[in-house]
């Protein structure tokens, strides 16, 4: 791991820490979205990182970092799918095609990606505000309380506890 | 607002009855009141769509709900397979720490 993956991976552990706090208090939907889209965003600049050169600004990344580990060399497949807590390769595989669509969706969470529409942060659209985040039920929030995306959340917080043993792969 | 007013089993039997419903991984669902606050659901739920794992991912994940109401609790969700689950009854694999299976209520698909 390089110093800037470093950077940026004590940034995604803090917010996560801060995610988990604020899931398990039940404060309203929208803060919680928003640092586990923050955690997701910078868990996959931290991993991009590794090239040495600035990964883009932009919010994305999420859904790149799933692919991207989905796409290992060989010579690091099992290792890694072990590390995340599947038996094979192919089963992570698997899975990050069936939770792909949430990921999307928590990419798109952040301001800039969401099209003027609901986001965790500025009540929406920006014209003529109707919504505020903290009265909004968000579909990702309803498919995060699934077993599939609790399965998620388990592994996101794989990604950032364990980040050193797979940011050079 | 006295803690009496909450109704631990009923809401418990409500959130197995709603997964088993609307997730269609969820084949069944355990309620283990033993152990538990008075303020605290915990479920295990079966479900045959995350997958063969290893034992890393059994981690309970626990949501706040209605806080600042009367109702306010919290409610955490071990989803295994159907492999993991036959190895916690044969007690091949534990669960986490202060879980028991003792009173256990079992819900399914109907």
């Amino acid at each position: 791991m390089n110093s800037y993956q470093r950077l940026w991976w004590e940034q995604a552990k803090s917010d996560h820490g801060a995610f988990m706090l604020l899931r398990g208090q039940g404060i309203a939907q929208c803060h919680s979205l928003h640092y586990l889209q923050m955690v997701t965003e910078k868990i996959a600049k931290a991993y991009f990182w590794r090239s040495g050169h600035a990964p883009p600004r932009s919010h994305a990344g999420f859904v790149q970092f799933l692919r991207f580990l989905g796409m290992l060399r060989h010579a690091d497949r099992e290792r890694t799918a072990r590390l995340f807590s599947f038996n094979r390769f192919s089963d992570f595989q698997d899975w990050i095609r069936t939770v792909l669509p949430i990921a999307y969706d928590l990419e798109r969470l952040a301001p800039d990606l969401a099209n003027n529409g609901p986001n965790p942060e500025y009540p929406w659209p920006h014209a003529q505000p109707t919504c505020a985040p903290v009265s909004h039920n968000f579909d990702v929030w309803v498919s995060l309380t699934t077993g599939q995306g609790r399965d998620l959340m388990r592994v996101i917080r794989i990604a950032v506890e364990r980040f050193p043993e797979y940011a050079d792969t | 607002m006295p803690a009496t007013q909450f109704d631990r089993d009923s809401m418990a039997c409500w959130y197995a009855k709603e997964h088993l419903k609307t997730d269609p991984g969820v084949c069944s669902v355990y309620y283990l009141p033993a152990n538990a606050d008075e303020r605290e659901i915990r479920l295990i739920e079966v479900n045959r769509l995350i997958g063969d794992r290893n034992d890393e991912a059994l981690e309970p994940i626990d949501f706040g709900i209605d806080t600042g109401t009367e109702n306010a609790h919290k409610l955490f969700v071990l989803d295994v397979t159907p492999e993991q689950w036959k190895r916690i009854r044969t007690q091949e694999l534990g669960l986490p720490a202060n879980w028991s299976l003792d009173g256990a209520m079992h819900y399914k698909y109907e």
